[in-house]
């Protein structure tokens, strides 16, 4: 039966993603470095309001309690401090307060223009507040982890395991809901959805030099597979005999979207996140498995050579 | 005193405890509402619902909705003295091809392609809002009649920004690909070119031909 008291004893039992939350961190900050420095040039454009477009900021951005024309002219500084948190995050300097304020900066960037932006920012944003809660910092660490109370570690591995399936959570309800979206499209419930997406010259790679991509068997099975992947997949996931077909299934949409559709970051973010449905032992034993075959390559790479 | 209070550190921290656990259920009992339910919560919790949509925003259509066309935004030059149209580029292609080139190291592209898309959707909104207006002054007309009334409307309205923004990036490409302006005016002209249907016998919208949404007066550069 449904014991809650249970249930809290089992999660403040021990951080049960403890290695996989360490690696998200730091990837995830390293992905957020990462799409700051390429969108560079575009900085001034998307954030100063005076630039190739006139724009304004969200208006969520009051919530901030800053002057919507402050920030826009001195949106560099928004941008250095999320550069600068993100840099401290990947060490592990300041710990949750640092993660927290990495949520907080990048937050601020986003809503100085909502104009911007595709499902993969927003995802990733929403990890940032899980992780910043989480106990992420067992790995991929500057200093040796504290040491708490036993009361106090418990609380934390309480919050910690509660992060880490708020984002398991999250990911169900995306995929469902993206789902159970298509499944009310006229186009997509006819099969043809798909085929609209590969002739849609703005993402689709094929649709270059107004080609139009020509109507297969192949698209009238990939529209429904996307579907039933979509919806199924938060049943799918939970069984560890369907759990590896379901996110080679998402790995191979997302690398479809990657390929195909031109959006590029978004993939990334959602894949990043499919390691959380392994146990702390699976995950190392693929990281041990992983070492072991980078020592082997490396002992028998002279050899080789020879 | 240190014995007596020792018990009451467990007590705090089982409280705590089931705190955290309310506030997680919350969550996402709040989350679920939203996300069925977004005009009633935006209507009994604004605030809330406000600073959820700032922060945790949580819009997973993820393509779902299917888009039967392609957009063609053209500007159109023509000579001032012999009134005859001289160079005519699409400005969707142009950032398309952009965003293409770059790949996958296209983020500043790809910003440009945001943004102008989100400045089309905002001057289809404006012109669908001027069109409602003149179909209730002047109603049974064709459609061509209310497409030109709208698009004249919307360059009228001082306060539009869509437009002062589609005009300036349209400027911009002309900077960009090294055309000559000199004594020549512009016009700028947006249709939707439908996709050919898959499935014609169960097409829902949409054939092969171009709809024509906005189309300026010639104006100086």
């Amino acid at each position: 039966m449904f014991d809650i008291k249970q249930i809290i004893g089992h999660l403040q039992q021990r951080n049960q993603k403890a290695y996989y939350l360490a690696f998200l961190r730091v990837a995830l900050s390293i992905w957020y470095l990462k799409e700051l420095l390429f969108r560079w040039p575009a900085l001034e454009m998307l954030y100063s309001g005076h630039g190739l477009f006139k724009l304004k900021p969200s208006a969520a951005i009051s919530l901030f309690h800053l002057n919507p024309l402050w920030l826009q002219q001195h949106y560099i500084m928004v941008v250095y401090a999320c550069i600068f948190l993100l840099l401290l995050n990947i060490i592990g300097i300041g710990r949750n307060i640092v993660s927290f304020l990495v949520f907080i900066a990048l937050a601020l960037l986003q809503n100085m223009n909502d104009t911007f932006g595709n499902g993969g920012d927003w995802m990733a944003l929403l990890l940032m507040f899980y992780l910043s809660f989480a106990d992420t910092f067992s790995h991929f660490t500057l200093r040796k982890q504290k040491i708490y109370s036993p009361e106090m570690q418990r609380l934390h591995n309480l919050v910690s395991n509660l992060a880490s399936y708020a984002i398991i959570i999250n990911l169900c309800l995306v995929y469902f809901m993206a789902g159970l979206y298509k499944a009310q499209d006229p186009y997509w419930l006819k099969g043809t959805g798909i085929y609209y997406f590969l002739n849609d010259d703005r993402y689709s790679i094929l649709a270059a030099n107004k080609q139009l991509v020509s109507p297969s068997i192949w698209m009238y099975v990939v529209n429904y597979g996307t579907v039933l992947f979509e919806i199924s997949f938060p049943f799918l996931v939970f069984f560890k005999r369907s759990r590896w077909i379901a996110l080679l299934l998402g790995v191979l949409m997302h690398l479809g979207i990657y390929f195909f559709l031109m959006i590029y970051g978004m993939s990334v973010v959602f894949i990043l996140q499919y390691g959380l449905f392994f146990s702390n032992e699976e995950i190392i034993s693929i990281v041990e498995k992983i070492k072991a075959m980078l020592k082997f390559k490396r002992k028998t790479l002279p050899a080789v050579i020879k | 005193m240190q014995t007596g209070n020792k018990p009451t550190y467990p007590i705090a921290y089982k409280w705590l405890s089931y705190g955290i656990v309310l506030a997680f259920v919350y969550y996402w009992l709040f989350t679920i509402a939203i996300i069925f339910l977004p005009k009633t919560i935006n209507t009994a919790t604004p605030r809330q619902a406000a600073v959820y949509t700032a922060f945790v925003r949580q819009n997973w259509q993820l393509f779902a909705v299917s888009k039967v066309y392609n957009r063609q935004l053209n500007v159109v030059l023509r000579d001032k003295i012999t009134q005859q149209p001289t160079d005519t580029i699409d400005l969707v292609q142009y950032t398309i091809a952009e965003k293409r080139q770059q790949a996958p190291f296209n983020n500043y592209e790809d910003a440009i392609d945001h943004i102008l898309y989100k400045e089309m959707n905002g001057l289809e909104r404006q012109l669908a809002a001027k069109k409602k207006l003149v179909q209730q002054q002047f109603p049974g007309r064709a459609d061509s009649f209310y497409m030109q009334q709208s698009s004249l409307l919307l360059e009228q309205d001082s306060l539009q920004q869509n437009l002062q923004n589609l005009i300036k990036y349209a400027k911009y490409v002309l900077q960009q690909k090294k055309i000559n302006t000199a004594n020549k005016a512009f016009q700028l002209t947006e249709m939707h070119k439908y996709i050919q249907p898959q499935l014609p016998a169960y097409s829902i919208a949409g054939d092969s031909t171009a709809e024509p949404l906005f189309i300026s007066t010639f104006k100086n550069l």
